[in-house]
């Protein structure tokens, strides 16, 4: 049971697809518990796996150092005569860099769960696309097969475009095209990537079984492994021979690319005037960038967020930008890890210019959601600064603040939600003096706010001064992160604490008054039980966290530091190599 | 997780923290059940806050007789960063111990005094649960031995002082002012954030007790560390150019300004800068002087046109808190602390009074809307007073005896610790205009002459203007003359003013109150700073001359001034002074406006952004049309094309098969005899 | 004795009427009699040119012949039966469901 766990995990939402799709329509009142109780048992499990992970005691893959809890079976084989073989395995596993995400999914789509309980329409359909939603998730999440990943991360932008266009708001049609087109040109170029990724990497354990070194894939040792590898470089395997793969390991250690092929360090393709290798690390960089987003590639986001209900909101805000994030330290950075040494302070630009840029302009939104979903891409600024800074911190940090982000973006968009359930309303100027009328909700906003801008002993804050502190840091030691850009992103922080406290002063305090154009049904009513249960365990956890930061970075720093290993050391390498290879 | 690293203790620490989380425990108890309780809790908190007041006085005796402690835990353990990188520590020495007597004792003065004040307003379920965090806050900020851990509850602080300016948050002066208290804070926070991220790239630490060994080389780096944290106190402790935000926090319940305004957040700076005092450079100290001196003359000179009497107060404040500035940058620590020691008292006694005040009026207000004869008027305004020694005699004498103090009369507390300033000041000056042979420096000692001098004249105005003369409200709305009740003055008002008073006169510090160098404060903590106490007494002559002449300039002048005419005085000075300088319009024009238009730019670039892809994705709409084009005429044309052709080919053919046998028959017979033809022309 | 021309031409005179009769006659019976009028031509031919060749094989041939035509018009004459039963005619150009 513990084996299969990680499986569990990602197919149960599949289980409780299958009653949902049974019961006829006239029971669709059973829909959400059936959702709720999947999403119950999969945060309970995730809590569990967390749990697990971080105690140590937990076996290590013998082949892949770092992972535990691996699953490995075969998909897709197929023999390709001189081309070697093709082998597309099912590999899950976990280690610190996923291990928060699975925990932080796990919760958010609890709470959206919760959330949509004030869903209406199609509910068969809703809640069926939001049971394939969770589990691809967490399959991108957990994958450790790039083609698995990249199945699972594509599969997430179906229901994601159908969730926000049939249940969006008046201009959905556009936002979940502009959505969809948007993701999916990201996802062309990692796609790219991934088959050029495939025909330059071989699997050393399949190999070695392949060549007679061992019987069967269980009795590969690593011995075999460095065999193998010795034996790949020095061209001494026939071609036919080589099983090509997309394990995202594999790829991390050069020794796996095949002598001679496209993405290998001493090839001589360029394209468009830059190393193939650097150009690939672009075209991933990019396609992660659109999904994360920064800045320029961030106009999808206001628009989806506004059109979304507000439990896709808060899945979109809480998880899916993750995805980015995480794509960039799972897969661009140990893969290439040169083009993070070469393009560091480009990236960081573009982290500081989301920062301070979508802050700006969340500064000048007259939209409550609208506002909100800048402040996301500007604290997703600190992720990619975190992780541009290549500093142990600072990707500690940035891996902490997506959790943060999570937890506090969802909160604000159920804030959001609120206000908007009530009144249909968002325009922050319609608003003045909610506090009389709903002091808990200002209570919750207050904290929520707060949270987000950065104040201590929240979660916001351990994220933001990570990322911040592994800039400079940066700047001092591997100059990835010119001076210049540590210094303007903490204006981040300023410009943050601005729009928020602008919004909470001219929504919630002074005297009671709401624009006329608003027409409401109900009155303003503080605060439901079911949504005091969607906010305070947010309210609860980042706060938590935010006193006790070590329960969430503990258990991530040790894959940090060999994920830093990594890029410092094959990256300065091939960066080296490539220098003397060419003019670079 | 949570790992001794290192184990120096005794009950002296665990007293202290005992002593911090007490509120923090009142806090959650009346945040969540404040209203089931009776009275709302009040008494629960200031009882808490009593406790820890009788700590903080154990742990204060215990260490002013030598003993210290100190403890160390674990906070984050990341591979890949140095082990004792990330730590909470505390430590309990001379300074932590005398902050968090001051803080415990100023706090819960104005939790009693609160119960009276506060008693009945809106939302009164609120207002000691925020009172408790920020005292919580507060005394976090103080016993902590960690950079980052004080930056931490340096933030919390200012979030709770947003709690307490706003806490009449239907008021849009109120919210508008906390907003504008935390922003202006959070400029200064800058400062500490690249403070922290240089000593954490050049250090490796926060711990306050290794800082001092990592930063050897006096590198660029260390004076931009040292200047992020004087930007980070000259926010907390309203200096020029961040002090706008102090006068306007007024518009919190006046007891908060007792607590946060003159006694404890606005020290916190202060108290931050001794403490990293060994990290401070000269050039950076130099700075702390200049700025200090800046702000106390800037802000003395409006303190005479305010017609606000918490506001005058305020200025009073930032200008005191110049002395404390000036105390550190001329390398005298201990004479700034001994300032905002005293200061804390007299000015939190004079809040406290100025509140009595309010509140009477707040009374007068009360009595006039139930006699129905409602009368709006703005029961701070100094205008409106007057006389009021007679009605409130004990609030005359307690603000009698705090100005005085404030002033620096002898005798009194004030005089002491500012003399020392004014001492120190001078000393410095002297030293460094005999090294670099230029009198600049003595600008510094100067300023503080001339504000002693402003001091005194402003504090004679606002006592003429509420306690001396007629009360012109009665002019105003003659209805009041008939009522002459006796104002009651509350136990719970009296006590803490009374404490405070005595606590303002100079023998509770030196038992020669002419001498600041026999006061106990300065001689322990010359043992921690080791700096050069001995003052020129022509310096502390000159000081009270100057005060005595301000004393008896202000009497001259607004003894007989009429303050409600017709004609509204109006002078380019009043202008000017009045409006503070126009610091807020230049920070509304420089940095506000810019702001927002800077936002509204940017919305236009996103907007572009938008329209770009738009008009790609239409671009692409068209392509995609065209093509469809010329695949149906086009390409489909050609098939449709080899279709008709087909088609009519095979009607040609179809038309062979009529159905009709006979027509078959000739069909096959012509066949036959052509082949036949042919076959017999092929055999030839 | 009568020259074999004679019975050549009689037998193309036969053969030609048959195949007039086959093209021009509209009801069916008489096409079948038209086709049984050209057998018989080839019969004769069959015989005249057996005789010339003083072999017996062509006169077997006519007798299979003969026989084979007598099972084709019954076969011939029942399939017409068949169609005028469902077409109520026996005019050929209305049998005309082929027709492409």
């Amino acid at each position: 049971m513990t084996e299969k766990v990680l499986s569990i995990l990602i197919f149960l939402p599949l289980v409780g697809l299958i009653p949902l799709l049974v019961l006829p329509k006239s029971r669709s009142g059973i829909y959400k518990y059936i959702n709720l109780a999947v999403c119950l048992l999969q945060t309970i499990l995730a809590v569990f796996v967390f749990c697990l992970y971080s105690k140590p005691g937990l076996v290590t893959d013998p082949i892949y150092g770092l992972f535990k809890l691996t699953e490995r079976l075969n998909w897709i084989t197929i023999d390709l005569g001189n081309i070697g073989r093709l082998s597309i395995n099912y590999f899950i596993g976990l280690d610190g860099l996923n291990v928060t995400m699975v925990l932080l999914s796990a919760i958010v789509m609890l709470i959206a769960a919760i959330s949509s309980w004030s869903v209406e329409k199609h509910l068969k359909g809703y809640y069926a696309l939001l049971l394939i939603l969770n589990t691809s998730v967490l399959g991108c999440f957990l994958s450790l097969d790039l083609f698995l990943f990249f199945l699972f991360f594509e599969f997430m932008l179906l229901p994601m475009y159908f969730l926000i266009g049939i249940w969006g708001g008046p201009r959905r049609e556009y936002a979940s095209i502009k959505f969809f087109l948007y993701t999916l040109a990201g996802s062309l170029l990692i796609l790219a990537v991934i088959i050029g990724l495939y025909f330059s990497v071989a699997d050393p354990v399949e190999t070695s079984v392949r060549l007679g070194l061992a019987e069967n894939i269980e009795a590969v040792t690593v011995n075999d492994v460095s065999n193998v590898q010795g034996m790949l470089q020095s061209k001494q395997i026939p071609k036919r021979a080589i099983v090509h793969s997309f394990n995202i390991p594999d790829m991390t250690s050069p020794k796996n690319f095949i002598p001679g092929s496209v993405f290998h360090v001493f090839t001589k393709i360029n394209f468009m005037g830059l190393p193939i290798r650097m150009a690939a690390f672009l075209a991933l960089l990019l396609g992660f960038l659109i999904k994360l987003p920064a800045v320029p590639f961030h106009t999808w986001l206001p628009d989806a967020h506004v059109e979304a209900p507000t439990p896709v909101s808060v899945i979109l805000a809480g998880i899916l930008l993750k995805i980015g994030g995480y794509g960039l330290i799972r897969t661009v950075l140990p893969v290439f890890p040169e083009g993070m040494v070469y393009f560091g302070s480009f990236i960081s630009f573009l982290a500081v210019l989301s920062i301070v840029y979508a802050a700006m302009n969340a500064l000048g939104m007259k939209d409550l959601k609208k506002m909100i979903a800048y402040s996301s891409v500007s604290h997703m600024g600190f992720v990619l600064l975190g992780i541009a800074s290549g500093t142990p911190e600072g990707i500690n940090g940035a891996i902490f603040q997506m959790f943060s982000h999570g937890i506090l973006s969802s909160g604000l968009f159920l804030a959001a939600g609120v206000l908007y359930d009530r009144t249909h309303d968002r325009g922050i100027e319609n608003y003045r003096g909610l506090a009389s009328k709903m002091p808990v909700y200002t209570i919750a906003v207050t904290i929520l706010f707060f949270a987000s801008l950065g104040l201590p002993v929240f979660s916001g804050f351990i994220g933001e001064l990570f990322s911040l502190l592994g800039a400079f840091h940066s700047s001092t030691t591997n100059g990835l992160v010119p001076y210049w850009m540590s210094i303007t992103a903490v204006l981040g922080i300023l410009i943050g604490a601005t729009y928020f406290l602008w919004t909470l002063q001219r929504m919630f305090f002074g005297k009671f008054w709401i624009s006329k154009n608003i027409t409401f049904n109900n009155k303003f009513n503080d605060l439901n039980s079911r949504e005091m249960i969607m906010l305070v365990p947010l309210i609860i956890i980042t706060l938590v966290l935010g006193v006790f930061p070590g329960i969430l970075l503990e258990p991530v720093s040790d894959s940090v530091e060999v994920l830093i290993g990594q890029i410092f050391s094959s990256g300065l390498d091939n960066l080296k190599t490539m220098q003397n290879f060419r003019s670079l | 997780m949570n790992s001794y690293l290192i184990t120096d203790l005794d009950n002296l620490v665990y007293f202290s923290l005992i002593a911090a989380l007490l509120p923090l425990s009142a806090f959650f108890i009346l945040f969540f059940f404040g209203k089931k309780l009776p009275r709302k809790g009040d008494w629960l908190a200031t009882l808490l806050i009593g406790l820890s007041f009788i700590l903080s006085l154990l742990v204060f005796f215990s260490v002013w007789e030598g003993r210290a402690g100190s403890m160390t835990f674990q906070w984050i353990a990341l591979s890949g960063i140095p082990e004792n990188a990330f730590s909470i520590s505390v430590s309990i020495d001379k300074l932590s111990s005398f902050m968090i007597l001051t803080v415990c004792l100023i706090s819960l003065l104005v939790h009693l005094y609160s119960m009276e004040y506060m008693k009945g307003k809106l939302n009164y379920t609120r207002y000691f649960p925020y009172l408790s965090i920020f005292t919580f806050a507060m005394l976090g900020l103080v016993i902590s031995d960690n950079l980052l851990i004080t930056f931490m509850f340096w933030e919390l602080v200012g979030f709770t002082s947003y709690l307490l300016i706003g806490f009449w948050f239907t008021k849009e002066e109120a919210v508008k002012a906390s907003k504008k208290a935390f922003l202006f804070n959070r400029i200064g926070d800058l400062g500490f954030l690249l403070a922290l991220m240089i000593i954490w790239s050049f250090a490796g630490t926060f711990e306050f007790q290794y800082l001092g060994d990592s930063f050897e080389d006096q590198s660029i780096w260390f004076t931009l560390a040292g200047l992020g944290l004087v930007l980070a106190c000259i926010g907390k402790s309203a200096q020029f150019p961040l002090y706008v935000w102090l006068p306007d926090a007024m518009e919190g319940p006046t007891p908060v300004s007792a607590l946060i305004h003159a006694a404890t957040m606005v020290a916190a700076g202060i108290f931050l800068l001794a403490k990293v005092f060994f990290l401070l450079s000269e050039d950076v100290l130099t700075t702390i002087a200049t700025i200090g001196a800046i702000t106390m003359l800037m802000s003395a000179i409006p303190a005479l046109f305010q017609n606000d009497i918490k506001k005058v107060l305020a200025y009073s404040t930032i200008s005191q808190l110049g002395y404390m500035f000036v105390g550190i940058g001329a390398g005298v620590p201990e004479a700034a602390l001994f300032h905002l020691f005293t200061h804390a008292f007299f000015k939190a006694g004079l809040f406290l009074s100025a509140g009595a005040v309010i509140h009477y009026m707040h009374e007068i207000k009360h009595v006039l809307f139930h006699e129905g004869v409602y009368n709006d008027f703005d029961a701070q305004d100094m205008r409106l007073m007057g006389g009021l020694r007679k009605r409130v005699p004990l609030v005359f004498i307690v603000f009698i005896v705090c100005s005085s103090s404030l002033v620096g009369l002898p005798l009194l507390s004030g005089f002491l610790s500012k003399e020392a300033v004014i001492g120190a000041a001078f000393n410095w000056a002297d030293s460094y205009s005999n090294t670099n042979n230029s009198f600049v420096y003595y600008l510094i000692p100067l300023s503080c002459f001339v504000t002693a001098f402003f001091t005194a004249l402003y504090m004679i105005r606002q006592l003429m203007m509420v306690f001396f003369g007629d009360f012109r409200l009665e002019n105003l709305i003659p209805y009041l003359n008939a009522k002459h009740e006796h104002h009651h003055q509350s136990l719970l008002i009296s006590l803490p003013l009374v404490v405070l008073c005595v606590l303002s006169f100079a023998l509770p510090f030196s038992l020669n109150p002419f001498s600041p160098q026999s006061s106990w404060f300065l001689k322990e903590f010359n043992q921690l700073f080791e700096s050069n106490l001995e003052f020129a007494h022509w310096v502390t002559y000159t000081t009270v001359l100057l005060a005595l002449a301000g004393i008896v300039l202000g009497i001259f002048t607004y003894r007989n001034k009429v303050y409600i005419s017709d004609k509204a005085e109006k002078s380019d000075v009043l202008e000017l002074f009045g409006h503070n300088w126009y610091l807020e319009k230049f920070y509304y024009k420089a940095m506000v406006l810019p702001g927002f238009r800077l936002a509204f730019y940017t919305t236009k670039i996103d907007y572009l952004i938008d329209r770009l892809i738009e008009g790609t994705a239409i671009a692409y709409v068209v392509l995609s049309h065209i093509v469809a084009w010329f695949d149906k005429n086009i390409i489909d044309g050609i098939v449709r094309l080899m279709a008709t052709l087909a088609v009519f080919i095979s009607g040609f053919f179809k038309n062979l098969q009529s159905g009709k046998v006979q027509q078959y028959f000739v069909y096959t017979l012509a066949t036959v005899m052509i082949l036949i033809y042919i076959f017999f022309n092929w055999m030839k | 004795m009568i020259p074999s021309t004679h019975f050549l031409i009689i037998a193309a005179f036969l053969f030609s009427i048959g195949i007039i009769i086959l093209i021009i006659k509209r009801n069916a019976i008489a096409a079948l009699m038209g086709i049984e009028l050209m057998l018989n031509a080839v019969n004769i031919n069959l015989v005249v040119f057996s005789n010339l060749n003083r072999q017996m094989d062509g006169q077997m041939f006519v007798i299979f012949v003969i026989v084979v035509a007598v099972a084709e018009a019954a076969v011939g004459l029942a399939l017409l039966l068949q169609v005028y039963k469902s077409y109520k005619t026996s005019d050929l150009d209305k049998i005309s469901k082929l027709k492409g």
